[in-house]
């Protein structure tokens, strides 16, 4: 039967969409996860398109490791501003993982398990370990520090934000990751759900009379802004706190640092590069950015997030440098936890952490 | 084909570089163009040796093998439309030798433009394949013999490679590197725009240009046969230009609606601020016969020919299949003018451009991807164009190579040139496994 005959499997706009992506080619040259992976065409924002293309027209059967396959891209979206028919391959691939699921095709284990409440037990927020409680669970104030779903994976370096928030910012607040922002969810395809996620959570905030957000996670501020809150990243904030004691930078960090900025914010990493190069730490970015699209990758293929671990790590090791830090904390926690028991010669952080390390007494 | 085709290419190659998975195989079943095949298997070689050895294995046991490079092809060159293995050589693109004054490289053919111009740093570029972000291997540069609007003062790809190395399906290796220029030329030739279906080019030399002063000037013109006339006034003055696109009606009522203007042009001048001037200088004095309804120059900008038609199909909001030949100049005055009633005929907006001193003719017929009616139109209209051209000693192929979509028509109207194609064919592929139905669609053409 031909692909006329069949009606498409996704909407008619998606369908199109997909149609409209000439092939040409230009995005795979920008794609990290393409370079990774030895320039493989299945791995590619063509070929992700190209996929879902033949799924939306029934060239080929949907089957899991299809859609597993669609959750290998890490959504950067570096293979956006290169399209010439301004396509946004990173945008069809996201909404091909929101209709598939819409269709009743169910992700990856780990990514299907991300809007179910999951235990905390967290330290850092004992006693109340209790699932969509808030620590400190009564007290309020007019600023909070907002930390998100990914302290799941990186308590130390959700101890470091909430220790640099409360010295140098005076925001004592914390808050628990459910609800989140959800943005998680949203890159996993749970499109609706991460819309109930984020007006939760700023019923929370608005009901408590919160006026000034703080995120640890860049992507967070984005979200919170956009419901209409007022937020900041963490990362800007503490740009202008003068926080780094800049002799003991200079001499923790002497050898540089290689700087993994987050895709999507540049404020934030615009904010991370000041605050080191002020401090005379010598700041190298990496080719490869890092955001939140890491944590639902990384739980679909932890072997790509290895790859792209190991191209950064590498990087770093080339130029000279002894320490890596990532901008957002969760792409620091799924590199972080991709490469437990490798052999890593420089030492990853999230900018938190290496923040902590040189702060001036407040 | 045989069954145990992983098995035989398993001897040769890793298991990781043999990829049979569905995935795999739909994602390497597609490029530029509207041909679509999946292949039945697809092998990822690091070596030259291993190249070879799949062919000689292809060769062997009668399966087929089609080469890729980044499958930016418009006519479909990468696609394996009798099924077989797609020879993906994109792993290849190991630089060998860099010389950094000359602007020469010797590489794999997996190598893309961007990565080969940014390790010559910027007094150099590949005036090939100048509209694209450098996404192409200079292996598919090559095998097509590329071209862009500099062609008309740099030539084709084939000008810019100064060696290679090449494995025949027999396994036979040709090594034509090391010779300057006067070297046995036509030996090169031979394989440099044979699309891959002679030898597969496994390290190519190129000698890139150096990066000219440039002046660029953009006129909105009435019509086409203004444009074709201001050219012949041009040469007849003495001015040279180093490109001259026009871009036709189509092109700017798709992408800016319509207008007075009946066609743009894009004259460049390159070479030293003397030399731009005085050239600059008789377009002027020509200018004031023709009285363009605009003119803009473009300081230090090279000609980009495919961005207006980029900016049509955006705002079209459909696909397009393309047609390309280098025409007979004299011709162009009365094949635009037939474009328009092929469009016309089939019920299909085209969009047209053409570099008027090569007589290179590009035209993308426009279709709505969800539309399979419209699609056949577009197909029809396409094919009907190639006719077109190849009834009009064109060049079918020019600058894109002649693939899988002009193939038909090719083989229609040049029956003595596929034979001699077929005689080349036996010589270099006798099995007929290598990239089959391009250039020919069949083995009997």
């Amino acid at each position: 039967m031909s692909s006329e005959e069949k009606e498409p499997l996704f909407s008619e706009d998606l369908t199109r969409g997909l149609q409209f992506c000439l092939r040409c080619g230009e995005c795979n040259l920008h794609c990290p996860v393409h370079r990774t992976l030895q320039f493989n065409e299945a791995y590619s924002p063509r070929g992700w398109v190209n996929l879902a293309s033949m799924l939306a027209l029934r060239d080929i059967p949907v089957f899991i490791d299809k859609i597993e396959h669609m959750y290998i891209s890490v959504l950067c979206g570096r293979c956006d501003p290169p399209c010439p028919y301004d396509v946004r391959p990173s945008e069809l691939i996201l909404r091909t993982r929101k209709e598939l699921i819409d269709l009743g095709y169910v992700p990856p284990l780990e990514v299907a398990a991300l809007p179910r409440k999951i235990r905390t037990n967290l330290p850092l927020f004992e006693p109340a370990a209790q699932e969509g409680a808030w620590s400190p669970p009564e007290e309020g104030g007019s600023s909070i520090l907002y930390l998100g779903r990914w302290v799941l994976n990186s308590p130390e370096a959700a101890v470091a934000a909430s220790e640099l928030a409360m010295r140098w910012l005076s925001v004592p607040s914390l808050a628990d990751s459910r609800p989140s922002c959800g943005e998680v969810l949203r890159l996993a395809g749970y499109f609706d759900e991460a819309r109930e996620e984020l007006e939760s959570l700023s019923e929370i905030l608005r009901e408590r009379g919160v006026e000034r957000i703080v995120t640890a996670c860049p992507e967070a501020a984005s979200r919170l802004s956009e419901a209409g809150l007022t937020a900041k990243t963490l990362h800007e904030s503490l740009s202008d706190a003068n926080v780094v004691d800049e002799k003991m930078a200079s001499k923790k960090f002497s050898r540089g640092v290689l700087l993994v900025p987050d895709c999507w914010h540049e404020g934030a990493n615009e904010a991370m590069f000041q605050i080191l190069s002020e401090a005379n730490v010598p700041v190298v970015y990496s080719k490869i950015c890092a955001s939140c699209g890491y944590l639902v990758t990384y739980n679909a293929r932890p072997d790509v997030i290895e790859r792209l671990g190991r191209e950064i790590a590498s990087q770093a090791e080339g130029e000279g440098l002894t320490y890596v830090a990532f901008v957002h904390p969760a792409a620091y926690s799924a590199v972080k936890a991709a490469l437990r028991g490798a052999k890593v010669r420089p030492k990853i952080l999230d900018a938190f952490q290496l923040l902590l390390q040189v702060a001036r007494k407040a | 084909m045989p069954e145990d085709l992983v098995k035989i290419l398993g001897k040769i190659l890793g298991d990781d570089r043999i990829l049979s998975d569905e995935i795999s195989l739909a994602t390497f079943s597609f490029d530029a163009s509207n041909v679509r095949q999946m292949p039945d298997a697809v092998v990822r070689p690091t070596s030259e040796e291993e190249v070879g050895e799949v062919l000689q294995a292809a060769t062997e046991h009668e399966f087929f093998v089609t080469p890729r490079g980044a499958a930016t092809s418009l006519v479909g060159g990468p696609i394996p439309v009798e099924g077989g293995v797609v020879l993906d050589l994109t792993g290849l693109d190991e630089v060998f030798e860099l010389d950094e004054e000359e602007g020469t490289v010797e590489a794999g053919p997996g190598l893309r433009v961007k990565e080969l111009e940014e390790k010559l740093g910027g007094d150099f570029f590949l005036p090939i394949g100048l509209a694209g972000g450098g996404s192409a291997t200079i292996g598919g540069l090559a095998a097509t013999d590329a071209a862009s609007s500099l062609s008309v003062s740099y030539g084709t790809m084939r000008n810019f490679v100064v060696g290679l190395r090449a494995v025949t399906p027999a396994g036979r290796w040709i090594d034509l590197r090391g010779y300057q220029a006067g070297g046995p030329r036509f030996l090169m030739d031979s394989i440099l725009g044979s699309e891959g279906t002679l030898a597969v080019i496994t390290r190519v030399t190129i000698r890139l240009a150096r990066r000219p002063q440039v002046v660029t000037h953009s006129l909105d013109l009435l019509d086409s046969l203004d444009a074709l006339a201001l050219l012949s006034e041009l040469a007849e003055r003495g001015a040279r230009p180093a490109a001259m696109d026009v871009f036709h009606r189509d092109v700017l009522e798709v992408a800016e609606g319509e207008q007075e203007a009946g066609a743009r042009a894009l004259i460049t001048f390159t070479g030293t601020s003397e030399c731009i001037e005085s050239n600059s200088k008789i377009l002027r004095e020509v200018l004031e016969e023709f009285k363009p309804l605009s003119h803009d120059v473009l300081d230090g900008q090279l000609p980009d020919r495919n961005e207006p038609i980029i900016r049509a199909i955006k705002q079209a909001k459909q696909a397009a299949i393309f047609v390309s030949a280098a025409l007979p100049r004299s011709t162009l005055r009365d094949i635009i003018p037939e474009i328009d009633r092929t469009a016309s005929r089939y019920r299909v907006s085209t969009l047209t451009v053409s570099s008027v001193p090569l007589g290179w003719v590009t035209v993308g017929f426009l279709f709505d991807p969800l539309d399979d009616k419209l699609l056949g139109r577009a197909v029809s209209a396409s094919q009907s164009a190639a006719e077109l051209f190849a009834g009009n000693g064109g060049v079918l192929g020019f600058g894109t190579g002649i693939g899988r979509t002009m193939a038909h028509a090719f083989a229609k109207h040049r029956p003595e040139a596929a034979a001699a194609f077929a005689l080349l064919k036996k010589v270099f592929d006798p099995a007929w496994i290598l990239n089959p139905g391009k250039i020919v669609p069949t083995r009997g053409g």
